[in-house]
């Protein structure tokens, strides 16, 4: 959506702070978790299932990702909302994630793309999630060797 | 595109031609690195780790000036720098030495990049043989590239 004077102000804002990173100031503040999660954490801790050191650096991980993921919507409606034609569709978006993540179906674009139609036609809730359409061009490729 | 397959890569660095597609919304493969971008964003929406950048001596090359004020709003997605630090640039400088002077700066540090980031890599490069040329020269393993 096109952003308004206040919301401009408000976004600028926003980047700056992010921009700002690591080497803000972080006043002294202590995070309230739940006994429980700290002593699951330590026990994930000492079996080696997370390299997560402390509950801050779990904290921050997950307030990071979440501004990350807040920062590219905003970037990216606001560049659309200028570039309509720079928007890219379920399939292109779901063969960037395949390719992410180094999944075999990354070479297979027509199947994502037959997948992302699939969906479209029988499921269009689910029809822009991408995990939804490598999910469904899996099953695709599966069939197509069973 | 390479044969090896790692697993997921956890770093995930743009050469100086896929800097070009990103930025310019007329560049032929502007939208693919739109469906990148937005493949980022659902990764970080779903609490997933990687690291998506540019060494910052490719972005000298590729101009890319990210305070630019009258720049389109792509300039400003949150692309991590991968800074040229002082353990970083005696890499590129040794990098430098053995491969001659064939191998250009930004190469030098897209090179020191893959050293110091965590692996397995994915590079997205308009010239894949070249990029794959410097990788096996580096004596790296786990690193893909992508043609964009």
């Amino acid at each position: 959506m096109a952003l308004k004077g206040k919301d401009r102000k408000k976004r600028d804002e926003f980047f700056r702070l992010i921009e700002e990173g690591q080497d803000a100031p972080a006043p002294t503040s202590s995070i309230r978790v739940p006994e429980n999660l700290r002593k699951a954490l330590r026990i994930a801790q000492e079996m080696g299932y997370t390299a997560t050191a402390s509950i801050s650096d779990a904290a921050m991980a997950g307030i990071r990702a979440e501004l990350e993921a807040a920062a590219y919507r905003m970037v990216l409606d606001e560049h659309y909302q200028e570039f309509p034609h720079a928007r890219p569709d379920t399939a292109q978006i779901a063969i960037a994630l395949a390719e992410s993540r180094n999944d075999p179906l990354a070479e297979q674009h027509e199947t994502i793309r037959r997948a992302a139609e699939v969906l479209q036609d029988r499921n269009p809730q689910h029809a822009t999630d991408p995990d939804a359409v490598l999910l469904f061009a899996a099953g695709f490729q599966a069939a197509a060797t069973a | 595109m390479s044969t090896n397959r790692p697993n997921k890569p956890r770093t995930i660095l743009l050469d100086n031609a896929a800097i070009g597609a990103l930025l310019n919304p007329a560049h032929p493969q502007h939208r693919r690195l739109m469906a990148i971008a937005e493949a980022q964003r659902h990764e970080r929406s779903r609490k997933r780790n990687v690291s998506l950048g540019v060494p910052l001596a490719i972005r000298v090359e590729a101009k890319w000036d990210r305070t630019k004020p009258d720049a389109a709003a792509v300039n400003r997605l949150p692309l991590h720098d991968f800074p040229l630090t002082a353990k970083s640039t005696n890499v590129a400088a040794r990098l430098r030495e053995q491969l001659g002077v064939g191998l250009s700066v930004p190469d030098a540090h897209l090179g020191a990049t893959l050293h110091e980031t965590e692996g397995p890599h994915l590079i997205y490069t308009s010239d894949e043989p070249y990029v794959e040329a410097m990788v096996g020269n580096l004596g790296l393993t786990n690193v893909t590239t992508r043609l964009i």
